[in-house]
């Protein structure tokens, strides 16, 4: 069977308003009371970006976290030298969480979001805004770096991060996955399904899809 | 090609499955006995975030007055204050409960009703000028997961639908549904194909019906080859504003459904002209061909009456 169709492209999420589940755009500032700023990795370099466009006071209001996440060159200290309100770095998104759960509890309204890195990333980002009820309108979010996804697989729902190909095999339970564009922002993942299941001695080629 | 045909759910000819609100026919326990099945064999297929359990109570006083007016002599409903009285005697059910008070119930108030009503339904929050799909039950459905797509609005659910984007259709639709009002509901019914009369097509079990698709051939087409219909009804519900929208799964083996010779002639050309990416989304790819053949018997170029009934 050709799946083409349902393997979406990289616009997938990032383009056609009608799947924008998580718009990603550039890093624009946007008015508001207070920034929070998170950047993974490469999202680093969108921070900066932004820092052209912005006035001093910005940088008075502002949170800016950095998630380096083993991604070299390190720019703790050119992110350090837009001299922000807060700074704080945490080693990877796992050590970052607790911290960030923090940062929207005590969040007020009128604060904006910025999330930039990796999808996965923006993705996991946005869903704890989600659960502590921060509107998705008041959000940006840039991806930079691998276009890699999270998916979850179907039929034994375990999650796995960093997918660059196409297929996949499941690391929970072995099913040669499709990585499909329908994507949860409740779960941070893409949908994988079982490529083959018509038949299964049918091995389609592995592509190097979301690199 | 997909269309925005909705259309008020009305009653339509005696013994039809359009005669009452909520159809329910011979293969009532059964689906139900097989509803239980795949529940307990994965309770994912049922949900309710925390803030739909007005619209699970509106679901279940819906369902249980409707189906106690349109057939009395297998369900009856009776109220004293809060206190309610539901008898359901194919299913051997005779519970009091207080209503509003889910600790008076076995299940949650849309899992309890929806066990005993066949097709699989979505409870939709409606907020922020879209419709969410907050709660629901699936075991019966047609190749897409409730635990994937809970908490989606209108058009990310939809996502994966080929074309109907392009055309416009799910703009119009929600606006359609956003606007039905209580009392006035609304239907339309879709259509897919599925191998052997199989239920729960679910895409969580895919790798374990999918098989099933290489195994028609030229000569078993008639008894292998289903076509799916679902009847989808469009209710406002009173207290919560949300929305139900049940979708009744109905399957016919192409053998029996060509016994009308209209269906077979009409399915014929639906199937021969259905684009591509149509043939492709619905998973019919590898047995189209055969299908079409198969059917083309039914098919001499003749004029068909208006309407879906048999002349
Ligand atoms: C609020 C009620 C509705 C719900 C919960 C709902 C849900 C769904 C779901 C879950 C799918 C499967 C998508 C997938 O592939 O993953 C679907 C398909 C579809 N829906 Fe809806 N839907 C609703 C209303 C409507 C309405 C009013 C229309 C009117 C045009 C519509 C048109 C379609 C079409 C054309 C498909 C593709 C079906 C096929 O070709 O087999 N839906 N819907």
């Amino acid at each position: 069977m050709d799946n083409s169709h349902l393997a979406g492209n990289d616009d997938y999420i990032e383009g056609e308003e009608r799947f924008s589940q998580i718009p990603c755009s550039t890093l624009e500032p946007m008015d508001g009371t207070c920034h929070i700023i998170l950047a993974q990795g490469e999202g680093a370099l969108a921070v900066l970006d932004l820092a052209k466009k912005t006035s001093s006071d910005f940088w008075q209001k502002t949170h800016l976290a950095y998630v380096p996440d083993n991604i070299e060159p390190n720019r703790t200290s050119q992110l350090q030298d837009l001299n922000p309100r807060w700074f704080y770095e945490w080693p990877t998104l796992d050590a970052a969480l607790p911290h960030v759960r923090e940062i929207f509890a005590n969040s007020k309204q009128g604060s904006r979001l910025y999330v930039t890195g990796t999808h996965s990333f923006i993705g996991i980002i946005f869903q704890q805004a989600h659960n502590a009820g921060i509107d998705p309108y008041e959000a940006l979010a840039e991806r930079r770096g691998p276009k890699t996804r999270r998916i979850q697989c179907v039929h034994c729902k375990g999650f796995m991060d960093n997918v660059a190909t196409q297929p996949v095999t499941c690391s929970h339970c072995g099913v040669l996955l499709l990585v499909r564009g329908h994507y949860s922002r409740r779960l941070a993942a893409y949908q994988g399904v079982c490529i083959n299941a018509e038949d299964t001695s049918e091995i389609p080629e592995t592509k190097e899809l979301f690199s | 090609m997909y269309a925005v045909n909705l259309e008020p759910h009305t009653p339509v000819k005696k013994g039809s499955v359009f005669e009452f609100p909520f159809d329910v026919d011979e293969h009532y326990v059964s689906e139900m006995k097989d509803r239980a099945l795949v529940l307990d064999e994965d309770p994912l297929r049922c949900q309710s975030l925390p803030h739909m359990e007005a619209a699970g109570w509106d679901t279940l006083e819906l369902i249980m007055e409707s189906k106690a007016a349109a057939y009395p002599e297998h369900f009856s409903l009776s109220k004293d204050g809060d206190k309610w009285r539901w008898i359901n005697r194919p299913m051997g059910i005779d519970d009091t409960f207080i209503f509003g008070n889910t600790s008076t119930l076995p299940y949650g108030p849309m899992e309890y009703i929806t066990r005993q009503a066949q097709g699989d339904f979505a409870v939709l929050d409606q907020r922020d000028g879209n419709l969410w799909m907050d709660a629901g039950i699936v075991t019966t459905q047609a190749d897409w997961s409730l635990d994937f797509d809970i908490g989606m609005n209108f058009f990310e659910w939809h996502a994966p639908v080929p074309l109907a984007h392009e055309l416009g259709i799910f703009k119009r639709a929600l606006k359609f549904l956003l606007n039905v009002q209580h009392g006035k509901p609304a239907r339309r019914l879709n259509w897919t194909m599925t191998i052997n009369p199989r239920l729960d097509t679910s895409p969580e079990n895919y790798h374990k019906w999918g098989k099933d698709r290489l195994t028609v051939t030229p000569e078993n087409v008639g008894e292998k080859v289903y076509l799916r219909v679902e009847l989808q009804t469009f209710w406002r519900l009173p207290r919560s504003n949300g929305l139900l929208f049940p979708i009744r799964c109905y399957l016919i083996s192409m053998e029996e459904l060509s016994s009308i010779p209209k269906w077979g002639c009409r399915l014929h050309r639906v199937l021969g002209s259905l684009p591509q990416e149509l043939r492709d989304y619905k998973g019919l790819t590898s047995y189209i061909d055969d299908t079409v053949a198969w059917l083309s018997k039914f098919d001499q170029g003749q004029e068909t009456s208006p309407g879906t009934f048999p002349d």
